[in-house]
């Protein structure tokens, strides 16, 4: 049973009316196969939102350490007028797992505004992709987007990438987008073992470090089952 | 069958490849005849159409050309910058080779793809279709050669395209540019036209260890005129790639380079400027490999659209297992001036190197409405306080441009734009 | 009783850029319980390799020579266990640890060095008492503990918070790497108080730097001068005055 794969394929959909908020976070720790990927799940979800309302505001938190394969998209429609869209992703692969995940911020009414940020850390031999869309249609006036992707590697046999696709129709709106790539500093490690971190404990708290803009998006009590996730996903990762 | 569906608007050549002969050439054909010319389901080029060939079949052009037209474009690009004129140059007119208004340079070797072809190693016509087209079909380009040790200096390839009323035409120069190990060269590449034409060049470069070749294209297409370029760049150990592209005018254009960096300690840099309106189309789009150690990539790309304007950005850095200690930097920015200007980017990292600092960057938005208030409160006009501020946009992308010959031209040309597009 | 930390012979080597360089080259050292000793030196003779070896840093390879501390070989031990035996590395270039806040990092590393040494843990309110107190002693401004580890602190910020760090941890043997380095008086003094309030009959200090004023408050019982990745001179606290005043180019030619 275990060798063999399994479909999880969830449709969600949100609708925010006037002055409406919905916050849905996820904490995804499926099987993700063993460590020479045999096994585990196929995480296919289809996750929609439309800020129809004015105001209304759309937030997608979530914390991908398990499957084998996610592809996951969540998106926002921003049509209601000065609506919002977050998306606060952390994706974790280790081993032979893949995650290709990202959003899709439609910009269609005034003054809409959308963050996006998501955190990437891939580990053994696995891939971590951020694939996302922000398009500003014509109307949006006044719209506004900041995106920052940053990756982290852990051992030089991962992969880590990053494909924003960015569309701007409107002159009065303002788009950022900011990615970087790097790895957990010898010296980062070094101090804090010099302070007494076990190596496994100095890797956690950097990357629960790396991690926090995300983190704190998380109810209270996900957080705290987020951050010890981390550290269990990249068990073995180091040295 | 060529369906225009699936093989894009491969139709417009379709009595041009029959009875191709060569290896190249044929299997260039296969390609071709196997992907078509790309629609905008190909990923690569997702964000630039072709329609704008038409509809019409592209024929080669004609042997003869105006003489006159052809004496006015390069007098024209020399009055906006006069001190290249005392530069060697090569000049082609509708993808030959022009002897009459050519200066052949002393310190470099030329020969022309029409005498003896050669279509490089660095190309890729399977993958490329644009390219593979350029393999079927070219007819000319110049070859420069640059021995060990030697510095060529600055050297101008002007390719003037001169389109024809009521004929369709299409030309697809080879060129070439091979620096041997601590050679240098800056190449000046001025596309500029009138009228209706599809100007197609591919250009294969390579720079030999320790070596440095300054490459400045400007694209000043016909107004009618599609210009869609190729540059393939093999760099060495502690060689230098430094190319900047300039898109300014032309219906369509799109500069596309692909950059390897095959051996430790070797930089590339690609960086450019767009400053279009109406309805034109520009298109920069890169791939930066790095497959050695020790690289460092760069690249700046600023966009300035106006009227209907759509610019395009995508640029690919790729890091291989082995490029440790890669050094890469990427960053696209645009200024919309109309409420109907566009900008698409896509910006892409793919790092499958650990000890890497990769890092990317991108915006979009408009002039400054309180630097505009602030230079008009001071008693600059309107139309002048926004050319200052775009000026000062692009300012310091074009001051990358090393060679300062090239890089005034630059500037003189997107003043020329700046002043048609405020008046239009 | 053996000494308190006493190293002969030591030799290592950093492999930099697929080249091997020698930087010590048979170093002789010990320091007894209860004592300041300082290393002075000129630029690359091997003083801040010497910490690193000291607190374990893998980049460097001991060739040969031994480290002997409270008993312990010290060279066979981890980083973190050299910090759970009661050594402390105060580095020249303090890390930075985005989002890590440094509260978390104090007092995460606090207990690992507690549970190692089988002391009981301190939880968060016993933590930040202890933590605020010793910020105030240090004249830090109290939201530096909120802040992330060394992000974006001025130098003088980060030599403070390495001095916290030391005072929290009550380590038995502190290494000072140039902690004075572009600091003013006042941060100097700081500095010199934090150690000094360490002094104990238990607890010893070595203590890297280029300035006789840092030795002026701390009173040091020996000075050693470092050359060429060797000792090459010891003597008492007249030996920094003389080498404040007259340089180490005399010392250096006397020991050639």
């Amino acid at each position: 049973m275990r060798d063999e794969n399994q479909l999880h394929a969830a449709v969600v959909e949100l609708v925010a009316m006037d002055d409406a908020s919905i916050k849905y976070s996820t904490v995804q720790n499926w099987y993700p196969g063993d460590e020479e990927g045999r096994g585990g799940i196929y995480n296919f979800v289809t996750k929609r939102g439309a800020c129809r309302g004015a105001r209304s505001k759309i937030s997608w938190t979530q914390v991908e350490t398990g499957s084998a394969i996610t592809w996951k998209y969540p998106s926002c429609i921003l049509q209601g007028e000065g609506s919002v869209g977050e998306f606060y992703s952390v994706a974790v692969t280790n081993n032979c797992q893949q995650a290709d995940t990202g959003t899709k911020m439609i910009h269609l009414g005034r003054n809409t505004r959308s963050t996006i940020i998501a955190k990437t850390i891939s580990a053994g031999r696995s891939d971590s992709t951020y694939r996302g869309l922000v398009r500003v249609q014509p109307k949006a006036s006044g719209a506004r987007n900041f995106t920052q992707c940053d990756s982290l590697l852990i051992g030089d046999r991962c992969g880590a990438h990053t494909v924003p696709y960015i569309e701007c129709r409107n002159m009065a709106a303002r788009v950022e987008h900011e990615a970087t790539t790097s790895k957990i500093s010898e010296d980062q490690l070094f101090y804090c073992r010099q302070r007494g971190l076990s190596e496994e404990d100095a890797v956690g708290l950097i990357v629960n470090g790396f991690c926090r803009d995300v983190l704190k998006e998380l109810p209270m009590e996900f957080a705290v089952e987020a951050q010890k996730l981390l550290q269990i996903s990249l068990e073995g990762s180091v040295g | 069958m060529i369906s225009p569906d699936r093989n894009g608007p491969l139709n417009l050549f379709t009595s041009r490849l029959e009875g191709i002969t060569g290896a190249e050439r044929q299997q260039a054909v296969a390609a071709l005849q196997r992907a078509g010319l790309p629609t905008r389901r190909v990923e690569a080029w997702k964000y630039t159409a072709l329609r704008a060939l038409g509809q019409s079949s592209l024929s080669a052009p004609a042997a003869l050309y105006d003489a006159k037209a052809a004496r006015a474009v390069l007098d024209d690009v020399l009055s906006a910058q006069d001190s290249l004129a005392s530069l060697p140059r090569l000049v082609f007119v509708n993808g030959r080779h022009a002897p009459e208004l050519s200066v052949l340079p002393k310190a470099v070797t030329v020969t022309f793809f029409a005498d003896t072809p050669r279509f490089g190693t660095a190309a890729a016509p399977d993958r490329d279709p644009l390219v593979a087209l350029n393999t079927a079909l070219a007819e000319d380009g110049a070859q420069i050669q640059v021995e060990a040790g030697v510095d060529g200096g600055a050297l101008v390839l002007l390719s003037i395209g001169l389109g024809v009323q009521g004929s369709a035409f299409s030309f697809h120069p080879r060129h070439a540019v091979i620096l041997a190990s601590d050679a240098r060269l800056e190449l000046i590449c001025v596309q500029a036209g009138q009228g209706a034409y599809f100007h197609n060049p591919v250009t294969d470069i390579s720079v030999g260890s320790g070596a440095a070749l300054e490459h400045v294209t400007l694209q000043l297409e016909g107004a009618e005129a599609v210009g869609l370029g190729t540059v393939y760049a093999d760099v060495a150990s502690e060689g230098v790639y430094d190319s900047f592209a300039l898109g300014v005018d032309g219906l369509l254009l799109r500069h596309e380079v692909h950059a390897r960096l095959g051996a430790s300690r070797a930089a590339v840099h690609v960086n450019g400027v767009q400053r279009l309106g109406g309805s034109q189309v520009g298109d920069m789009t890169s791939v930066i490999t790095h497959a050695a150690p020790d690289c460092i990539s760069r690249q700046t790309v600023r966009n300035v659209l106006d009227g209907h304007a759509r610019g395009v950005f995508q640029g690919k850095v790729l890091v291989e297992q082995i490029a440790q200690k890669t050094d890469g930097y990427q960053m696209n920015q645009a200024l919309l001036l109309s409420p109907d200007a566009e900008i698409d980017a896509k910006p892409e990292l793919e790092i499958y190197a650990d000890d890497v600092r990769c890092s990317h960057g991108a915006t979009v938005g408009a002039l400054d409405d309180e630097q505009l208030f602030y230079l008009r409160s001071r008693g600059v006009p309107e139309a002048q306080a926004r050319q200052i501020l775009i000026e000062a946009f692009l300012d310091e992308t074009l001051g990358l441009i090393s060679h300062a010959g090239a890089q005034a031209l630059c500037r003189a040309m997107l003043t020329r734009k700046g002043a048609a597009g405020e008046s239009a | 009783m053996s000494q308190f930390l006493e190293i002969s012979g030591l030799n290592a080597r950093i492999d930099a850029d697929g080249q091997e360089k020698q930087i010590l080259r048979g170093v002789d050292l010990s320091i007894p319980p209860g004592e300041v000793h300082v290393i002075m030196g000129p630029n690359g003779s091997g003083k801040s390799t010497l910490s690193y070896v000291l607190a374990g840093r893998d980049d460097y390879e001991v060739t040969s020579g031994s480290v002997q501390f409270q008993g312990q070989d010290l060279l066979a031990m981890e980083p973190e266990e050299r910090a759970a035996a009661g050594l402390f590395l105060a580095f020249q270039s303090p890390v930075e640890l985005p989002g890590v806040n440094n509260a978390n990092f104090l007092r995460t590393a606090i207990n690992a060095v507690r549970r190692a040494r089988g002391q009981e843990e301190l939880d968060a309110v016993a933590f930040l008492k202890l933590a605020r107190e010793a910020a105030k002693t240090l004249s830090m401004a109290p939201d530096m503990l909120k802040r992330n580890v060394n992000v974006g602190f001025s130098g003088g910020e980060k030599k403070r918070n390495e001095v916290l760090q030391m005072t929290l941890l009550q380590p038995t043997f502190a290494i000072l790497d140039e902690t004075d380095s572009g600091l003013d008086v006042d941060a100097l003094r700081v500095v010199a108080e934090g150690v000094n309030r360490l002094r104990a009959p238990t607890f010893s200090a070595l203590v890297i730097t280029h300035h006789q004023k840092l030795l002026d408050y701390l009173v040091p019982d020996r000075i050693h001068v470092m050359a060429k990745g060797r000792i090459i001179l010891s003597g008492g606290p007249e030996l920094a005055r003389q080498i404040d005043q007259e340089g180490y180019a005399k010392f250096l030619s006397e020991a050639a």
